[in-house]
């Protein structure tokens, strides 16, 4: 690792100002994805900005017209054992439980990891289905955008020079239950192979309201928008799930790599989306 | 109560679990340098230019050596094959070679100097995949070769010259062709095995300074302080007195720290520094240093209908990578057990040690015998569900026996196997032939259970010695040169000098390796130290025993068989009040309570092959071992669970029965691994994966919910109370227990390539779907 500055602001303003002043600058919170690439020479900052010291901003909150604002600094482990979010959005708890380890989910922060877009991830396919937003601050103020546009594709956002992200807001649930599956190829501690989220809104066996999102197979988490369609208004019987699994499997293009070859992906894809889908209509 | 079967506190034990240890990196000496390498981006390439001026001026910066700091040395060093250069001389053959090795003030002005070293490449044609390079049109890795002169074993490898082929090894029984000829079924099939990584937490580390003498000290995670100060001498042309190697606890070794890898560049920096120099590698960094070798595994069976095997032939080529390190011993050591711990009259065995581009490997756990392992397991269950027969049974019939003759011409002694074998299959409850019956209909989760067994040897003959240290007040200390790993050798053998002197455990303690004040030891490696320094630490506190005796003869007027030495005290045998404690000895011995008596003891095995024939005597002692796993596989996504995983190892007697269990118990999780998923993968010699973010290790959660060692003792005539050693025993039969347990769930479909990922599994489901 090469020689940097540690600059450690008590606000995230502040921080915003140094990043400003500072252009090659990298802010620091968790250091679980950061530091990895810097020891492989990927980044090498002249200055790091560590965020972890700012307490006010890893603040839980939830009131039932705005939803749930999670502070950027909030670790992995403290938004799965949160009750408000056990409580509402039991299943963003789930797919936080499933990244990694112990450890990595103490260190690591929920603004870290949607800061750094990583695709095999299993938060932002939750928060995707969740129709969460991304509150950014910079000197200019604060904006807000959906995290589905925030995520431009693998390691790329919507971030600008001189923004901060203060939190995540998702929007009040409703009566959206279901489920985070992750599935991981090799160690259950690895990234996913193929994540998948899907929660439905259900009126006895009709279902309302479907969100199908199936993360790690492309460059950001896919909300299979089709497939939701051809779920409103219909009864969840196991000839229609099929055929949204297998709709969902022929929709995604993923690449080779270690966790499985394209192929063993698509095919992952709809036996996972059945298996989703067929739980979700339990719920 | 004896000290030997009991489970005492480990020795270092609580020092480890609190942190307090002091690991190699964690040494700091004043005025300490630290250093940085510049590696080669290229697998094969001459090297034009080397040129440090610019880095040398670079503030912080103090030195750099590069090959032209080699005059005046033995510029290339190796274990078996003096192949490795001490830093890169006229080219390159592997990504991560070492060019230039730079100390600074800190680590981080060391890499940032990195940059300013100039290096001229020209790329030569490169070779990576394992039956390629041992093809005579490849590009040759090594024109010219030299034996070392330190290796032991170097009348036993069949070296070849000119191409990639590094050595043979052949051993023959019987006449293959005839088996073949009389057989009723020939099974022919190809095994693989990928690299796979050793996982110890702790990198490879080491600190060296030159006293103002002359005098080089090395403080290094070794496994082998002896051999690193044999390898060191002759780089340096030094006596073996004006090397001092010193070894703290490892962070685990597991044969990734068996060799010289470090010390010899780190040395020749710190010379030219004039100041202490520690290098520490970085993770992906112990990725391009070592790695368990690649294989392809040939076997060709022959069976007459009834069951019984008459014939085996097995090639083996085993991919060692840039430079030779321990692959001809490895090569060796998996040829004698290629045909398995069976009884085969007609037997071809032959293995191959081979070059290719790719960063060194060296031994890892089971050397050699996890490769073939893979391949004679695997076979087993499928001449059994060919014929209709119980897996079990068809093993329990051909296994070797007490007192049988291997395929190297000895006679094998202390063979636990059959008892092995059966207790692991009893433990998760085996039913013989009906673990071979379809999996049910219409199941997407199936189950299968999996049996598998293993023989190898401890590398011979070597030599290890020890000194033990009475002191006037009772306490001793064991000179020793073995390390501690994690494995627990330091308790082991302070429970055997503690037993020989009759002195309470806690008045034994255990010197870590410091080569000016250690004896000499092999190494700590092929599972050798509770056997071989074992009886060393033994006989030399017989010795102090023998004079504790002796005194005590006469001073209590009793025959020496009366007495007896117990609770740090000499007396007669049934009559406790006629004693004497061991500071009396001292009083009446030398007239003072003051004083040390002295033991020492250098214990040789002999043996060894002839490189001609094969046969001879490999081994000083056998061990072996069985698992049973059971698994569950989804049929659909290919994922497979494993839910049990026991293993049988006889290890002759258990010196320490838990530290024994929690050795096999790290073999089991080490082979779960590579059986499933552990695999190292590379792109055009460069390494992808080389991290533990893409390179995992199996987690707590993928630990099966049963799993436990049992221990057999099939007590050894030599061995220290009979023990044999355990340190390998349960890796090699992990992977194919968990490859038959998966094959059994799915009706026979068998993955013959390892890691047995799931994406392989779906693969042949679906091969199998449109076949019929």
């Amino acid at each position: 690792m090469r020689r940097f500055d540690l600059v450690e602001p008590t606000t995230l303003e502040e921080a915003c100002s140094v990043i400003v002043d500072n252009g090659d600058a990298k802010v620091i919170a968790g250091g679980t994805a950061l530091l990895t690439l810097i020891k492989h020479g990927i980044f090498v900052p002249k200055t790091l900005v560590n965020l972890k010291k700012i307490k006010a901003a890893s603040e839980i909150s939830f009131e039932p017209q705005a939803g749930l604002r999670i502070g950027a600094l909030a670790a992995i482990y403290d938004i799965e054992a949160s009750p408000l979010v056990r409580q509402h959005y039991p299943v963003l708890a789930e797919a936080c439980h499933v990244v990694a380890n112990i450890r990595i989910r103490n260190m690591a922060t929920l603004g870290g990891n949607v800061a750094h877009g990583d695709y095999q991830s299993d938060p932002p396919t939750v928060l995707v289905a969740l129709d969460a937003a991304v509150e950014l601050l910079s000197r200019a103020g604060t904006r807000q955008i959906k995290l589905t546009d925030f995520l431009k594709g693998s390691y790329e956002t919507a971030l600008e020079p001189g923004e901060l992200i203060s939190a995540l807001i998702v929007p009040p649930a409703g009566h959206l239950r279901g489920t985070y599956s992750k599935f991981t190829t090799g160690s259950s501690e690895e990234r996913p192979c193929v994540g998948i989220a899907a929660l439905a809104t259900m009126d006895k066996d009709i279902c309302m309201e479907l969100r199908l999102v199936i993360g790690a197979v492309s460059p950001k988490p896919m909300r299979f928008k089709s497939g939701e369609s051809m779920a409103r208004g219909e009864r969840l019987t196991a000839e229609l799930i099929e055929r949204i699994a297998l709709a969902a499997g022929q929709s995604v293009d993923p690449i080779d790599d270690l966790r499985g070859t394209a192929d063993y992906k698509r095919h992952l894809v709809h036996v996972l989306v059945r298996r989703a889908l067929s739980a979700a209509a339990q719920h | 109560m004896s000290l030997i079967g009991t489970d005492v506190t480990m020795v270092g034990g609580i020092a480890k679990v609190t942190g307090a240890i002091n690991y190699a990196p964690d040494l700091v000496l004043p005025r300490m340098l630290h250093a940085k390498a510049l590696r080669s981006p290229y697998p094969h390439a001459k090297l034009l230019r080397v040129d440090a001026s610019k880095a040398e001026k670079y503030p912080g910066v103090v030195a750099v050596v590069t090959r032209d700091d080699l005059t005046g040395l033995n510029p290339y060093f190796g274990p078996v094959v003096d192949d490795q250069p001490v830093v890169a001389t006229d080219r390159v053959r592997h990504v991560g070679e070492v060019v230039a090795l730079l100390a600074a003030e800190s680590r981080e002005i060391a890499e940032e100097a990195l940059d300013l070293i100039q290096v001229e490449y020209e790329e030569l044609p490169a070779v990576f995949d394992l039956l390629e390079a041992a093809k005579p049109d490849a590009p040759v890795l090594h024109a010219q070769r030299n034996e070392t002169n330190a290796g032991v074993h170097r009348e036993e490898f069949n070296f070849e010259l000119g191409g990639n082929v590094c050595s043979v090894f052949r051993v023959e029984d019987g006449n293959i062709e005839k088996g073949f000829q009389e057989a009723d079924e020939i099974f022919d099939n190809t095994y693989t095995l990928p690299p796979v990584q050793h996982g110890h937490i702790e990198p490879h580390a080491a600190t060296a300074y030159w006293e103002p003498s002359g005098k080089l000290v090395v403080h290094s995670a070794s496994q082998n302080p002896s051999g690193v100060q044999e390898q060191l001498a002759q780089i340096f042309k030094l006596p073996e007195n004006q090397v001092r190697v010193i070894v703290p606890p490892l962070g685990g070794g597991y044969g990734g720290k068996t060799h010289a890898r470090l010390e010899p560049a780190l040395a020749l920096l710190a010379r030219k520094a004039r100041r202490p120099v520690q290098w520490v590698l970085t993770r992906d960094e112990v990725f391009l240093t070592g790695r368990r070798y690649g294989a392809v595994v040939k076997i060709k069976t022959g069976v007459k209908r009834d069951g019984t095997i008459i014939a085996r032939e097995v090639q083996v080529f085993y991919e060692i990578g840039a430079y030779a390190l321990n692959g001809p011993v490895n090569a060796k050591t998996g040829c004698y057990v290629s045909s398995g711990p069976y009884n085969i009259p007609n037997r071809s065995l032959s293995t191959y040690s081979v070059y290719t581009n790719l960063p060194p490997t060296g031994p890892f756990r089971g050397v050699g015998v996890s490769h073939v392992c893979w391949a004679y397991e695997s076979e087993m269950d499928d001449i059994a569900r060919r014929l209709g027969l119980d897996p079990l049974a068809l093993r329990l019939r051909h296994l070797v026996k007490e007192g049988d003759v291997f395929v190297t011409g000895e006679k094998l002694v202390s063979v636990g196997i059959t008892d092995c074998l059966q207790r692991a299959a009893a433990a998760i409850g085996w039913k013989g032939k009906e673990e071979q019956s379809a999996p049910p209909a219409g199941k997407d989760v199936v189950r299968g259970k999996g049996l598998a067994v293993t023989i190898k040897s401890t590398t011979t003959p070597t030599t290890s010695s020890a000194q033990v240290r009475l002191n006037a007040d009772g306490s001793a200390i064991l000179l020793t040169s073995s390390v501690d790993m994690g494995q627990g050798a330091l308790t082991s053998l302070a429970q055997i000098v503690g037993d020989e002197l009759g002195l309470p455990f806690e008045k034994v303690s255990v010197s870590f390796p410091d080569t000016d004040i250690t004896p000499y030891d092999k190494s700590s490696s092929s599972s050798r130290t509770t056997f071989h320094m074992g009886q060393a630490a033994q006989k030399a506190a017989g010795e102090i025993r023998n004079q504790l005796l002796e005194v005590g003869a006469k001073k209590l007027e009793a025959r020496i068989e009366d007495l007896e030495l117990r609770d740090g005290a000499v007396s007669v045998r049934g009559v406790p009040d006629r004693r004497l404690s061991i500071t009396d000895i001292f009083k009446a011995r030398f007239g003072s309570s003051v004083g040390s008596m002295f033991g020492g003891y250098c214990f040789k095995t002999e043996g060894g092959l002839n490189a001609r024939t094969g046969k001879g005597k490999a081994a000083a002692f056998w061990f072996f071992s069985a698992c049973a796993a059971e698994v569950e596989v989804d049929r659909e996504t290919g994922k497979t669970r494993v839910l049990r995983i026991v293993t049988a190892v006889d290890a002759g007697k258990a010196i320490h029965p838990k530290q024994c269990g929690l050795q096999n118990e790290g073999s089991m999780l080490s082979g779960m691994g590579s059986a499933l998923f552990e695999e190292m993968v590379y792109d055009n010699g460069q390494p992808i994966n080389s991290s533990f973010l893409e390179y995992m290790l199996p987690s707590m959660e993928d630990h099966p919910a049963e799993f436990h060692s049992i221990l057999v003792e099939t007590p050894h005539p030599k061995g220290p109370h009979g023990a044999k050693g355990v340190g390998e025993a349960a890796l090699p039969p992990v992977a194919p227990a968990i490859g038959n347990a998966i094959a059994n769930a799915l009706g026979g479909i068998r993955c013959r390539d390892l890691p047995i990922k799931p994406d392989k599994i779906v693969a042949m489901l679906d091969a199998l779907k449109e076949s019929r």
